[in-house]
């Protein structure tokens, strides 16, 4: 017609591009969802194996009839030890005796730089033969002597080579034992279960106590363990084979490999071989996901090896090959989300006083002033805010501590004054509230206040804590950090208070004036207008704006970074360091092993921050539009 | 008959002297809460220009050091010395600023300006554009690190990944793009600054009365004519604003690079004078994590205080600055459509 062609063509593929292009940025913003929720779904999936052949040349090879234990970690000695036992730690050689006395353990130390060796025995009583353990804790300071009865004995080792019996006692009569690497924790073989102990110390001395009993369920057949990794293959009397992963509460049962198994031994950490009583036996490899991760071992107090109690602790990466890693996601969540309310707490009072005074008292003139200048604070760089305090601010902050404390904690009680003072006053004072509060008068009054605090604050020092509050508060019990939450608390008020400022003014603002006049008009002051008229209706766009500054700050990285200390505690002390999610994602991810258990985990991190700020950031945009339709609605 | 009650309030009097002084300590407070607000963003700016500009303004010390003369500490902080523990300086990390904002604007805004386009010319407002909608605004909450998370995951191990299988087999087992890099920064910051645009774009478009775009219609020309000819020009000071404000944020990110290719010290620029003049694949230095840098490996925290407060003043000058810009560009906009009468 009367549109050429090619101009129809151009209009058609330009409308084209924008739509597959909006549609594409869409499934961006979904596939960020969904990427992460697909790479850490393998954390709780139940391991599988897959067949790799049978190894029908081998199935003539019958393990032998009953228990029968394959061990390899490399700390594992010999039972009857002819060759010594190194401990390279501590430059010193041990090595095991029959004596007449029992058992004799011979230490001998070499010094290279002196050029000297010192030998030292201990005896103690006992039968070689009926010891099925020997080997030291991981700081070798304690060797353990397990003997087949149940019985125990730790001996001290001192540096010089010195030995001395210290703690024994007994533990449940077992067939064998298999050591668990780390050296803090063995496995007891007993007749039908497997039984975990740890080395814990109390008061310094080290005991050997059960740490938890492996729900074998119908009888145990045979065992294997693969060197450095904390995975068992356990073979029931009722042929199944379970797969345990250490520290996980439950084993997997690999169904796939049938149920007339007689037992099952790796050939490397993945692939194993399953000997059948019908069938020839048959190699098999594990696929991913073999992670020992649970929800209750993120979530709930995990007692760990060699620890005392039950408890919080975020370690991912093992120190050294095999050690138990610490994989407890509530440190991370305690340490953001205390640290987001203590910055919540000092933005508020400010935040919202100054959109009041903003959005409601200022003539529009001023406020178009003041606004945009109170919001380019949101446009810093926190890394510069988080830098210069962390530099300069910090160091100066934690000597005049109670100085501050005493400055903010002075204010509400100020205002009590000002308003006894206000109230005691006659009649005639009542007109003070058509003077106009100028900043000339305010300014000095402020700094009266607050240094009027500080005062109070030193003087308080002085008289309540003994001088120092820094030293009176780890003399009961609360230890002091240079970087602490109340710090980086500060610090993230500062950065997120003009966020909520902003939105907070914008919903006063955007209620219609006419109420306030009107309710003015007829003798109400500005302030019972304000209370009566404007609040109900900006009230759930104010809160919609604080719950979207708690947003920004749970996900504020640098200040976290650089002032939280970055240590996980667990605890909601306010002088104590912390460790956030956002800040273990920066520094972790870039050398996590991509895939890995510690890749996954946080990226479950990540997924969890992710749904906290979505939560959040949704109930809040919710919550605003509540207040601009009823705002429509007045109007 | 009449009750007294009804013209004698006692109460009523004594009620209205209480509002009275509660408006009084409330405007009281209020306002001491707006001056603290005030007062203290002054201090902060205050605090970064007095300490970064003695600084740079102090006769340097040190030079007696062998191969290190500077005139001033300005030199120092640009090219570097051995006093500084990242011995750069920091003219490379302002180069990778300047170049990785640069590429992030020119990845953004196309993308920002069509999904603005999306919302307001083509779409029906069905469930499709609702769900968009509600995807771009939660964008914008979501915490920067996130994306850095993100743009690890998909940008440099999917993608990035893909690339090498593709074109780089050769090298393979070192990563040419499955590593972190300039490119996948840039994606990233865009991908955060992507919000920014299209509400800012949005804004614009909105404000354009429809019978602008009828009249052009009604001579004639085509739907992509006229957003080409009448709509876009009108809305070209929003979209503007919006890609300078991107800008000035992404200038101002560092979290989510730690993730994707920030390093401290790059031995070459990501620009070059020859071709391929820009090697999208590199590891960059940042004005903002030379900052973080200088801060967490301080040995003597006191005397880094004067360099970072100096590398912070110029990353905030140019972020304030950039700011300013943008909010003139909106007060200048909104006054244009007032006095056309719009």
């Amino acid at each position: 017609m009367s549109v050429p062609r090619q101009r129809f063509l151009q209009d058609f593929l330009f409308a084209g591009l924008v739509r597959v292009t909006s549609v594409l940025i869409g499934l961006l913003i979904l596939g960020m969802f969904i990427q992460m929720v697909l790479i850490v779904r393998p954390l709780f999936e139940q391991p599988s194996a897959v067949a790799r052949g049978s190894s029908a040349g081998l199935a003539t090879h019958q393990t032998e009839s009953g228990l029968q234990v394959l061990d390899d970690t490399g700390v594992q000695l010999a039972v009857t030890v002819s060759t010594p036992i190194t401990l390279p730690k501590r430059n010193l050689q041990l090595s095991l005796a029959s004596g007449p006395e029992g058992i004799s353990i011979i230490s001998e130390s070499s010094s290279a730089t002196v050029g000297t060796s010192s030998r030292r025995r201990l005896a103690m009583p006992g039968d070689l033969d009926a010891l099925s353990l020997v080997t030291t804790d991981e700081a070798e300071q304690q060797l353990l002597l397990i003997f087949n009865s149940g019985a125990y004995r730790l001996i001290k080792i001192y540096a010089d080579g010195r030995l001395q019996s210290g703690v024994s006692g007994s533990l449940p009569p077992h067939r064998s034992v298999l050591s668990v690497p780390g050296r803090q924790s063995w496995i007891l073989v007993t007749e039908d279960t497997l039984e975990q102990v740890h080395l814990r110390f109390a008061q310094g001395r080290g005991e050997l106590v059960p740490l938890r009993t492996l729900a074998i369920g119908q009888g145990l057949r045979h065992v294997s363990q693969v060197s450095p990794s904390r995975r068992l293959l356990v073979t029931t009397r009722s042929g199944s084979t379970q797969l345990w992963q250490l520290g996980r509460p439950e084993p997997a049962t690999l169904d796939m490999l049938g149920s007339d198994s007689t037992s099952a031994n790796w050939l490397s950490p993945v692939r194993f071989r399953v000997h059948y009583e019908s069938v020839p036996a048959r190699d098999y490899e594990l696929r991913d996901g073999v992670t020992g991760v649970s929800a209750a071992r993120l979530f709930l107090p995990v007692q760990h090896e060699g620890y005392q109690e039950p408890g919080y602790y975020w370690q991912p990466v093992a120190a050294s090959d095999g050690f138990e890693a610490k994989l407890s996601l509530v440190p991370l969540l305690i340490g953001t989300l205390k640290a987001a309310l203590v910055g919540l707490v000092f933005a508020i009072p400010v935040a919202v006083g100054a959109a009041v005074f903003v959005g409601y008292y200022l003539p529009s003139r001023r406020r178009e002033q003041i606004k945009p200048f109170i919001e380019l604070i949101a446009s810093f760089p926190t890394v510069v805010v988080a830098g210069l305090v962390g530099l300069w601010l910090a160091p100066r902050l934690t000597d005049s501590l109670p100085e501050i404390l005493g400055a903010v904690l002075i204010i509400p009680l100020a205002m009590m004054a000002v308003f006894g003072i206000l109230h005691r006053l006659p009649r005639a004072s009542g007109r003070i509230g058509s003077v106009k509060i100028r900043p000339l008068v305010l300014l000095p009054a402020l700094v009266l206040v607050l240094s009027a605090g500080a005062v109070f604050g030193h003087w308080a020092e002085q008289w309540i804590f003994q001088g120092s509050l820094l030293m009176w508060l780890p003399t009961h019990g609360i230890p002091v950090q240079q970087l602490n939450s109340l710090l980086v608390g500060f610090v993230l008020g500062f950065a997120i208070f003009p966020v909520i400022f902003s939105l907070a003014e914008e919903a006063i603002y955007e209620v219609p004036a006419i109420g306030a006049t009107g309710s003015i008009a007829l003798g109400a002051t500005p302030w019972r207008s304000f209370q009566d008229v404007v609040l109900p209706v900006a009230a759930p766009g104010i809160v919609s704006a604080v719950m979207l500054g708690f947003g920004r700050g749970v996900g504020e990285t640098m200040i976290f970074l650089l002032l939280s200390g970055n240590a996980p505690g667990s605890d909601w002390s306010l002088f104590s360091g912390l460790r956030s999610l956002s800040a273990t994602l920066a520094i972790e991810l870039p050398e996590a092993a991509v895939g890995g258990q510690h890749f996954q985990i946080l990226f479950l991190g990540a997924l969890l921050l992710f749904i906290l700020t979505f939560v959040i950031n949704t109930c809040a945009q919710l919550l605003r539009q509540r207040v601009i339709g009823k705002g429509r609605v007045r109007r | 008959m009449t009750n007294p009650d009804m013209f004698d309030y006692p109460d009523l009097n004594s009620a209205r002297i209480r509002d009275e002084k509660i408006n009084t300590l409330m405007t009281a407070a209020t306002g001491a809460a707006t001056l603290l607000a005030v007062v203290s963003v002054v201090a902060f700016l205050g605090f970064i220009v007095l300490l970064g500009g003695a600084w740079l303004a102090e006769e340097q010390a040190l030079s007696a050091t062998v191969g290190q003369q500077h005139s001033s500490n300005f030199e120092l902080l640009l090219f570097g010395g051995r006093e500084l523990a990242s011995s750069g300086g920091v003219l490379p990390a302002i180069v990778g600023t300047v170049v990785l904002t640069l590429l992030m604007a020119v990845i953004v805004a196309p993308l920002g300006i069509v999904v603005a386009l999306y919302l307001t010319e083509y779409s029906g407002g069905g469930w499709p554009t609702q769900l968009l909608r509600i995807g771009v605004q939660n964008l914008a909450a979501i915490p920067s690190i996130i994306y850095g998370v993100f743009g690890l995951a998909f940008f440099v191990y999917v993608i990035g990944g893909r690339i090498d299988e593709l074109f780089y087999a050769s090298n393979l087992p070192t990563p040419t793009f499955g590593t972190p890099g300039l490119l996948w920064a840039s994606l990233t910051l865009a991908l955060l600054t992507l919000p920014t645009v299209i509400v800012a774009t949005e804004e614009g478009l909105l404000r354009i009365p429809s019978s602008l775009r009828e009249g052009s219609r009604a001579l004639g020309a085509t739907r992509v004519e006229t957003i080409f000819r009448v709509v876009l020009p009108a809305a070209a000071p929003s979209i503007l604003t919006g890609i300078i404000l991107a800008v000035a944020r992404a200038a101002g990110e560092v979290a989510p690079l730690m993730l994707v290719g920030v390093v401290r010290y790059a031995p070459t620029l990501p620009v070059s004078i020859e071709a391929p003049f820009l090697q999208l694949e590199q590891k960059f230095m940042h004005l903002g994590f030379y900052v973080y840098d200088l801060t967490m490996h301080a040995p003597g925290s006191e005397g880094r205080v004067g360099i970072v407060a100096a590398a912070s003043l110029l990353l905030v000058s140019v972020i304030v600055s950039l700011n300013i810009v943008a909010l003139l560009l909106r007060v200048r906009l909104r006054r244009t459509y007032v006095q056309s009468g719009v």
